[in-house]
């Protein structure tokens, strides 16, 4: 398939070969990392979302995104309760609280959410595990800890204890989500408890969960919602609260700023740098290509040659260079407690950019090829 | 170190010019990728500190059990008047914060927690010229002065605007400018009289607890010396900073706090892996090019030591190019990004060194990988 020429241009100087496929390996493993940092940074903006049962979301007018989410009365939560359509509407409360490590000390911010639970518990939750344990926690200074918590907050088996906000809480069950990037680490309590960690009034509502009936329509019911009730809030539908949530991390945090335009400092980089490498392999041999035009080989046929060397170049890169990314992926997972992993498609479009790259950087040595004069060459 | 009587690594970079220029492109690329995510990283803690930045003061004291300036763990005014009566203490403030308590109520009557910042607002504290200039309308009560880059949840900022604050009337007098942070959405700042009237009503002794203590030390004195003498003197339940160290303690605990923290630190070693790569590329593609010159050389006598210097000396020449054609690169690109965000990548003396310190070294790293190859260069092969 391959060109023999090629495959021996490759294998002719292994060592410098290899130091070639080394160095774009790494070139391909950075845009990797940068891209999965950044889809990572936006995706998991729905992470704590994903968890709760709702249709409709009512949020604070504030509403900047989930870490800076303000309050409402809960009144408008009774105002659109008896809406044709509406299931349930329920309460649900987060704070951003100081939690001392039992063993240690050390204070770190934890995120705590809660919401009304009966005997039955509470139908908030997606994850059974969740479900199960809530009726536990109905007692006072009782919580669910999170086991994707980093580690600092401390042990996290039910029966130890931490202090939030000064308050001793008894751990009473595990479940496990992650706190995105909003916190390193999260907690369940119920509103009652809530209420007397933060001293707040249960009236001051986070959000707004509503579960429509199956017959309902999500953008009908909401559109209703929005002539109902006061400036003060804002109603969103799953999917409009997922744009809206994700187009902020993208384009108005700072973070995937930084890592957005870390993708494209990136990619310009690797081109030139691809661009560079194959080049010093193409050139290496350009004595060669000239008497191979001296002795009447066309060049096309030697264009193919170069392609042909310069894609198996960047092919096997690709490879080592995704290996050392799911590596990466591991390591960074391990240390951000956030988990960064392999999609299907971010290999297509790191492939697709490798190969435009290899393209690109093949145009340029292939003008070289194409202009040497056998009469230069000795 | 290149007083060679042939400046071999010179003449061998100097050589083939395209070359060279590519090379340092090579490296600077390198750099640039360590500079963004450096600047990066450090700069994304930056705007919790501004407040830090802004104290007029030599040394802060702070509360043992104070992790972070979000945490309201107070100490007890006795101890700045203990500190003042050791040798070398200029003059001592007590600083107060209110976050919890401090709820401002913005146009649709809704509350919202704003950073209350107060002060004996006569002396000169923090450094905000506006506190200057709105003193006679502060000293009155329940006046204050807001943050006008204050995220827009609080309502109106325009002066004269009155509003409630801790469920009593306030006036806003006039504004300075400080910005949110990662836990705050707004500032406000305040006389101390007002701040104990506002917050703590029924408190028999107000204005006791104090959230940071400013310690301004005579020029005479050594400010470190007079910082040990006042750990010394003091009881263990306060620890004694300079603002530089208290700055560093704050990014420090945001460092492992945030969530993102990790991200741009892997971002960096990824660039200084990859720095490694390409120099090693560049510098290995050199050996090779100059393989006979170098088995050459061996052959008129000159040991392995000899060859590892002049790698090793191409390895430096091209990463002092490299830093500084990458550190205008930088300057251009953060000029870009700040012009089309809020965010500003600082490129500065301290991160600077820092980018020169890994560019160095990873240039030797590379140099020292690609002269094991100049060693195996055998004259015996030349001819």
């Amino acid at each position: 398939m391959l060109h023999p020429l090629a495959v021996m241009n490759i294998v002719h100087n292994k060592s410098r070969s290899l130091s070639s496929i080394v160095g774009i390996s790494f070139v391909i493993m950075i845009i990797f990392y940068q891209m999965g940092a950044y889809s990572k940074v936006i995706s998991a903006s729905m992470q704590v979302y994903n968890e709760l049962e709702f249709d409709i979301i009512v949020l604070s007018n504030d509403y900047f995104h989930m870490g800076q989410s303000f309050t409402f009365p809960r009144q408008r939560l009774y105002q659109i309760s008896d809406i044709s359509g509406v299931e349930t509407a329920v309460p649900f409360y987060i704070a951003l609280s100081p939690w001392r490590n039992s063993l240690n000390g050390i204070i770190r911010p934890i995120l705590v959410m809660a919401m009304p639970i009966n005997n039955q518990g509470s139908q908030v939750f997606s994850s059974n595990e969740i479900r199960e344990s809530l009726p536990l926690i109905i007692q006072p200074n009782t919580l669910l800890f999170d086991r994707r918590s980093r580690k600092f907050y401390g042990p996290q088996t039910p029966g130890t204890t931490a202090e939030i906000a000064g308050n001793e809480f008894k751990i009473l069950g595990n479940y496990t989500m992650g706190g995105a990037f909003i916190s390193t680490g999260t907690t369940i309590v119920s509103d009652q408890n809530f209420q007397r960690i933060f001293f707040r009034s249960l009236d001051n509502v986070s959000f707004g969960l509503i579960r429509l009936k199956n017959s309902a329509h999500a953008d009908v019911v909401a559109e209703k919602m929005r002539q109902i009730l006061e400036e003060d809030v804002l109603v969103l539908t799953r999917t409009e609260l997922e744009q809206r949530e994700k187009s902020y991390w993208a384009t108005t945090s700072s973070v995937g700023l930084l890592l957005g335009s870390g993708v494209i400092v990136v990619f310009l980089v690797g081109i030139v740098i691809l661009s560079q490498v194959l080049a010093t392999q193409v050139m290496n041999h350009i004595t060669e290509y000239a008497t191979l035009k001296a002795f009447g080989y066309s060049s096309l046929h030697l264009a193919n040659i170069v392609l042909q060397q310069a894609f198996a170049f960047v092919i096997i890169s690709y490879v080592i260079g995704f290996g050392l990314a799911v590596g990466f992926y591991k390591l960074t997972s391990m240390l951000a407690g956030v988990p960064i992993g392999m999609t299907t498609y971010r290999a297509i479009a790191v492939a697709l950019m490798t190969i435009f790259m290899g393209t690109t950087a093949s145009i340029t040595s292939l003008r070289k090829v194409l202009l040497a004069d056998p009469a230069d060459v000795f | 170190m290149f007083s060679n009587k042939v400046p071999l690594s010179w003449l061998n970079l100097m050589h083939n010019k395209r070359k060279l220029l590519l090379s340092i492109l090579g490296v600077t690329f390198a750099v640039v990728i360590m500079f963004v995510e450096v600047g990066f990283y450090l700069t994304f803690f930056d705007k919790n500190t501004v407040l830090i930045t802004k104290l007029n003061s030599d040394l802060i004291m702070v509360s043992k059990s104070k992790l972070s300036l979000i945490f309201t763990q107070r100490f007890s005014r006795t101890r700045l008047y203990q500190a003042a009566s050791v040798d070398g203490v200029y003059a001592v403030h007590p600083l107060y914060i209110e976050r919890a308590l401090s709820m401002w109520k913005n146009d649709n009557n809704q509350t919202r927690s704003i950073r209350a910042i107060a002060f004996d607002i006569t002396q000169k504290i923090i450094n905000i010229p506006q506190i200057e200039k709105y003193k006679a309308q502060l000293a009155l009560p329940n006046t204050v002065l807001i943050d006008n880059k204050s995220r827009s949840c609080y309502g109106s900022k325009e002066v004269n605007t009155t509003t409630e604050l801790a469920n009593s009337h306030v006036q806003i007098v006039g504004d300075f400018t400080m910005g949110p942070d990662f836990s705050n959405h707004g500032n406000i700042i305040m006389s101390d009289k007002n701040f104990a009237i506002l917050f703590q009503k029924n408190a028999i002794d107000k204005l006791e607890g104090v959230s940071l203590g400013l310690i301004q030390i005579d020029p005479d004195y050594d400010i470190e010396s007079v910082q040990k003498n006042l750990q010394k003197t003091l009881t263990d339940d306060v620890n004694i900073y300079t603002r530089d160290e208290y700055e560093q303690k704050e990014k420090d605990f945001w460092k492992v706090t945030s969530p993102v923290g990790p991200i741009f630190l892997m971002g960096t070693v990824a660039g200084f892996l990859v720095g490694i790569i390409i120099c090693y590329q560049i510098l290995y593609s050199n050996v090779m090019s100059y393989l006979k010159q170098f088995a050459t050389v061996k052959a008129f006598g000159f040991a392995n030591r000899y060859l590892l210097k002049v790698v090793l000396q191409e390895a430096l020449l091209l990463s002092i190019f490299g830093f500084f054609v990458a550190f205008g690169a930088t300057r251009v690109i953060a000029s870009i990004i700040a012009e089309h965000s809020s965010i500003n990548i600082t490129v500065d003396l301290y991160i600077s060194t820092i980018i020169l310190i890994l560019t160095v070294v990873m240039c030797v790293v590379a140099g020292i990988m690609a002269a094991r190859r100049a060693f195996l260069a055998d004259p015996a092969d030349l001819f």
